[in-house]
C-alpha cells in the first residue's frame, strides 16, 4: 500500500466529514446568510467543470482545437444528450460511443 | 420503539432504491478511474468507505491520475463538499429531537442522493434520523459495490480502449454540471471556470488551477446573479415611477 494514498484517503475522509456534520449539530444558532447560500450554490458547477474542461481541449500540455482531438464533437454530443435526457447512464452511453465511433471513422 | 427505528430505516432504504442504481452508474465510472489512476483495489474500496461522496471520489482519483499534490486534492474534496453544509442546514431543524451522536452518525452517510429522498419525505411523514439514516445506507451500498466493480472492468481495459474509456469520466462529468446550469448565473460560472482552468492548466504551477477556477467562477456566478437581480429591481422601480 502507498503510504501517501493512505494518507490522502483519510486527509479525504476528515475534510469530508467536517462538511457533513457540523451544521446538523450546531444549526438553528444562527444560520447562513441568504449571500453565503447563494455563493455555495455555485461551486459545485464551478469545481466539476474546472476538471474536466481541461481534459477535453488540453492535449499533451497545449490547447488543441485541431478535428483530431475528437472529445470536442464529443463532449458537444455528450451536453446535449445530458441537456435532453437528464439522465447519468444515457450521457456516459453517449459519450463513450461518441467517441468511440469518431475513432471508427477517421 | 427499537422495531419503529428499524422500519423506518427500512423504509428509507427502500424509498432511495432507484436513485442507488443511478449512483451505481458513477460508482462504475469512479472504480474504472480508480483503477487507471493507479490505486489498488483495497485503496479504491477505502475511498469508498471512509470518504464515501461521489464527485469527491472522482476528482480526487483524476487528480491521483494527473500527479496532484495530496494537499491540493484535500482542499479540493473540501471545497466540493462545501455543499453539505447547507444540506445539513436544511435538514438539521426536522431532526431538533433527535440525539447528537445519532446525528453524528446519520450525517456521515448524507448524500445528494439521500438528501432528496428524505427531504421529500419530510415534508409528507413525520421525520426520522432513521430513515435519513437507512436511505444514506443504501447508496452507501451501491456507491461502494459498483466501485469494486468498475474497478475490475478498469483493468480490462487496454490502453488503447483508455483514450475511449477515459471520456466515461469527462460525460459522467457533463451528466452531472448540465441540470446544474438552470440560470444565467450558472451558465456565467460554467464559462469563466472553463477559461481560467484552460489558462491555468497551461500556466499555473501544480495543480492548484482546480481551486483557483472554483472560488474565482463561484464568485462570478455571485456576482452574476447579484447584478441581475439589482437591475430587476431597478426596473422594477422604474416602472413603478412611471405609473
Amino acid at each position: 500500500m502507498n503510504t501517501e494514498i493512505i494518507l490522502l484517503i483519510f486527509g479525504a475522509a476528515i475534510a469530508t466529514y467536517l462538511t457533513r456534520f457540523p451544521l446538523m449539530i450546531f444549526s438553528g444558532r444562527g444560520d447562513i446568510s441568504k449571500k453565503t447560500v447563494k455563493f455555495m450554490s455555485f461551486i459545485a458547477p464551478a469545481v466539476l467543470t474546472s476538471l474536466i474542461v481541461p481534459i477535453i481541449f488540453i492535449r499533451e500540455g497545449s490547447v488543441n482545437l485541431s478535428l483530431g482531438n475528437l472529445y470536442i464533437p464529443a463532449a458537444l454530443i455528450t451536453v446535449l444528450a445530458a441537456y435532453y435526457s437528464r439522465n447519468m447512464l444515457i450521457s456516459v452511453i453517449t459519450g463513450i460511443s461518441t467517441v468511440g465511433l469518431l475513432m471508427l471513422l477517421f | 420503539m427499537k422495531s419503529e427505528n428499524a422500519k423506518q430505516t427500512i423504509n428509507g432504504f427502500i424509498d432511495t432504491v432507484p436513485l442507488g442504481i443511478s449512483t451505481s452508474i458513477y460508482g462504475l465510472v469512479y472504480g474504472v478511474m480508480a483503477a487507471n489512476a493507479g490505486l489498488n483495489i483495497f485503496e479504491t474500496i477505502a475511498m469508498s468507505v471512509f470518504v464515501f461522496a461521489g464527485a469527491s471520489q472522482m476528482t480526487a482519483v483524476q487528480m491521483i491520475a494527473i500527479g496532484s499534490g495530496a494537499l491540493s486534492i484535500i482542499l479540493t474534496v473540501f471545497i466540493i463538499n462545501l455543499r453539505h453544509f447547507l444540506m445539513a442546514a436544511s435538514l438539521a431543524p426536522y431532526l431538533k429531537n433527535e440525539s447528537v451522536t445519532k446525528k453524528m452518525i446519520t450525517s456521515f452517510f448524507m448524500t445528494d442522493e439521500s438528501y432528496a429522498v428524505t427531504y421529500s419525505q419530510f415534508q409528507k411523514e413525520p421525520p426520522t434520523s432513521s430513515y435519513f439514516l437507512g436511505s444514506g445506507l443504501n447508496i452507501y451500498l451501491f456507491w461502494g459495490s459498483s466501485g469494486a466493480v468498475g474497478y475490475f472492468f478498469g483493468n480490462l481495459i487496454s490502453a488503447q480502449m483508455s483514450y475511449v474509456f477515459d471520456f466515461a469520466f469527462v460525460a459522467a462529468f457533463i451528466g452531472m454540471i448540465v441540470p446544474m446550469v438552470k440560470t444565467k448565473p450558472a451558465v456565467v460560472t460554467v464559462l469563466v471556470s472553463a477559461v481560467i482552468s484552460i489558462v491555468g492548466s497551461l500556466y499555473i504551477p501544480g495543480k492548484w488551477y482546480i481551486i483557483i477556477a472554483g472560488l474565482f467562477a463561484s464568485f462570478a456566478g455571485f456576482l452574476a446573479s447579484e447584478l441581475i437581480e439589482k437591475k430587476k429591481q431597478k426596473e422594477k422601480g422604474v416602472i413603478t415611477y412611471e405609473y
